[in-house]
């Protein structure tokens, strides 16, 4: 009956989700004269911009009764309570409570180290709640190159991140899931050559198509002449996907050339866990509009809007079917090397600080 | 991974040089083959299960056969020396052309190539030739017996065209790409293909010359598949744990092998992918074949993914 355990026999579990990094909680469009109830990594947060311009995440509960401050209003330079008007800088420091003088030291909220850069926010997420961050976040320059013009949306996925990123780094489905945009011929793509690389925090995925038939969404953006030269290269971090995908006329230019002349879709996926089982998915589509169809960006980002959307219908129904049914002993097939590189990186991330 | 194959019947097998073996390939059924590109390759499927990559150094004009060029050598894994036992009349199994090298329109074009790389670049300049663009070739070999293709360039139309280098296989001789890149006709576009440190070579020497990225190019990747189809020499596993030798023939894996000895490994996608059967090497050194582990995973050389990786050394020594 010695059942006693020493501390160092003891494994404690991983956590949910790699944490001392940056996600993505935004984009900078969505706030503005109202603040944004958003839930991160399962810690509930309000996000909003004061009107001296300031951006801030603090915790969704005021100190004093527990109400969202996502209810309350933008005021000044900070978020007013919606219960009884406490007000809380950007810091989540309380700095008025009406009808009292004295504000209690203790009279204050979470705050989250939140950043704006090229239009996306980025809000970090420690092991520690006073976790300071290490590094500034990435920058992301097609939201700023003039060359490219883009758009955007905020999808809910009731369903894991991780089923996400298997999505986007086997772009292999699009031949079955997006043929009336993106796919084309379905053996194209899963008999195209695939590349994967890794390394401790990225996984590149590369298939190159040459000679092939361009699909809808390119027909309709470019004015191709015949058969393309098409690629997708796909590079992984755990907080977002980064997905360069286009084509040239087939036989004009090389893969080698980085700035192959041609239709470019350059795709950004922040991909942030709401719950361990519900997440938030941020995307942009930017793309270079020929000179003979400079109003193009509006189909492109309509036609990447409706692709998405297939994609959620099918990884929402993937994870309804997965909780019907248990867990089941799935075979993994060709495609599975990227998705499988990204799943061994998160999982050794999940467990680092975790004290063996 | 399945892949469309064509079926071709050696037509002419040609010693080009004591080393260099050339096939022309025609469609088993008489008809026309599936047109290519220059800078284009096929897989070739063994008859021993091999599957190795091949440029197209023929006309891009031509549909009536494929030309390829093969180099045996001693050091690679035998590909090279199955394709040299071929005999014409002989059917194997080919993917249709792919073209991770593509040629683009250009003023001039210069290129460089060392040794077999010659290939692809045979095929560009017969593009060139039939198309009037102007170019120039550079084909360092050791020696004018070591060049392939020597009728070929001895023709009219290559006059002025095609210059040779040779090194005697010194390489305190070799050519001097920085000089021969700077004599290219200003904004000339580069190819090379060639071995590694050729390839290297030449495109520093281009950047050195004040080449932009865009102008120099190389394959792109070779495209092989992420797990080779079958096949390659056997070897023995050494079971540590209960001291077992299995014996494991060229067409079998190492899970099947162990299976025809009543012992089971957990095994679930059998492509190198899902990492199921991954197990602990104690001794010999592993011919990694799957996509699970990371390239510095692979050179460790203390895991492998036995239901399609083998065995570099005679001898495997694993963990189980």
């Amino acid at each position: 009956m010695n059942n006693m355990v020493t501390p160092t026999e003891v494994k404690r579990a991983a956590h949910p989700f790699p944490l001392d990094r940056w996600y993505v909680a935004g984009f900078s469009w969505e706030l503005k004269d109202k603040p944004v109830a958003r839930t991160i990594l399962s810690r509930p947060m309000v996000l909003f911009r004061s009107q001296d311009g300031i951006v801030a995440a603090l915790q969704d509960r005021c100190c004093h009764r527990d109400l969202p401050l996502s209810c309350g209003n933008i005021e000044g330079a900070g978020l007013r309570c919606g219960y009884h008007g406490l007000l809380f800088d950007t810091a989540g420091k309380c700095v008025e409570i009406p009808g009292q003088e004295r504000i209690p030291a203790k009279a204050c909220v979470t705050s989250y180290p939140l950043r704006e850069r090229d239009q996306i926010l980025w809000v970090w997420v420690g092991s520690a709640p006073d976790s300071a961050p290490a590094y500034e976040p990435p920058a992301y320059s097609f939201h700023s190159d003039a060359a490219y013009k883009f758009g955007g949306d905020v999808y809910h996925y009731d369903a894991p991140w991780q089923l996400i990123h298997d999505n986007l780094l086997d772009l292999s489905h699009l031949g079955y899931v997006h043929l009336k945009t993106i796919g084309g011929n379905p053996k194209l793509h899963m008999n195209a050559a695939v590349k994967v690389q890794s390394t401790e925090e990225t996984v590149r995925v590369i298939r190159l198509m040459p000679e092939s038939d361009p699909p809808p969404t390119y027909v309709a953006a470019w004015p191709f002449t015949g058969k393309i030269d098409r690629w997708q290269e796909v590079e992984f971090h755990p907080s977002h996907c980064a997905i360069w995908t286009g084509a040239m006329d087939h036989g004009t230019g090389s893969y080698d050339d980085l700035s192959r002349y041609g239709f470019h879709m350059r795709g950004f996926h922040g991909v942030t866990p709401e719950t361990e089982t519900t997440t938030h998915y941020f995307w942009t589509i930017a793309t270079n509009p020929h000179p003979d169809r400079a109003d193009i960006t509006k189909l492109v980002v309509d036609q990447t809007a409706a692709t998405f959307e297939e994609d959620k219908v099918i990884i929402e129904a993937q994870y309804q079917n997965q909780l019907r049914q248990g867990p089941g002993a799935n075979i993994d097939i060709h495609v599975d090397a990227g998705p499988n590189r990204a799943r061994r990186l998160i999982t050794k991330l999940r467990q680092a600080g975790v004290s063996a | 991974m399945s892949t469309v194959t064509l079926p071709v019947r050696i037509a002419h097998r040609a010693m080009q040089t004591g080393q260099i073996v050339s096939l022309e390939l025609v469609n088993v059924t008489g008809a026309e083959l599936p047109a290519f590109t220059a800078g284009s390759h096929v897989d070739v499927h063994l008859p021993s299960g091999l599957v190795r990559q091949y440029s197209l150094c023929n006309s891009p004009a031509e549909r009536h056969r494929y030309v390829i060029g093969v180099l045996l050598d001693a050091k690679t894994r035998g590909g090279s020396a199955a394709v040299h036992v071929l005999q014409d009349g002989d059917e194997i199994h080919i993917s249709l052309p792919k073209n991770h090298f593509p040629l683009n329109q250009a003023t001039h074009t210069t290129l460089v190539a060392g040794g077999i790389g010659v290939t692809p670049l045979l095929a560009m300049a017969e593009k060139m030739l039939l198309d009037g663009m102007p170019f120039d070739i550079h084909l360092c070999t050791r020696s004018p017996a070591h060049t392939p293709f020597a009728s070929r360039w001895a023709a009219p139309e290559f006059a002025g065209k095609v210059h040779f280098h040779h090194d005697d296989g010194d390489a305190d001789r070799r050519v001097n790409f920085a000089a021969l890149l700077g004599k290219a006709a200003p904004g000339s576009q580069v190819y090379v293909c060639g071995p590694g440190g050729f390839i290297d070579a030449v495109l520093a020497a281009g950047r050195a010359q004040g080449f932009a990225e865009s102008q120099l190019h190389r394959e792109y990747f070779s495209a092989a598949p992420a797990v080779r189809i079958s096949g390659d020499s056997a070897f023995s596993v050494v079971l540590e744990k209960s001291g077992l030798t299995i014996e494991v023939a060229s067409g079998v894996t190492i899970v099947e092998a162990l299976r025809e000895r009543g012992i089971e490994l957990a095994v679930s996608c059998e492509q190198g992918v899902c990492g199921t059967c991954l197990t602990r090497v104690t001794a010999g050194t592993p011919d990694h074949r799957d996509m699970y582990l990371t390239d510095e995973e692979h050179a460790l050389n203390d895991q492998m993914t036995v239901c399609c990786s083998r065995s570099l050394t005679p001898t495997l020594t694993l963990d189980c």
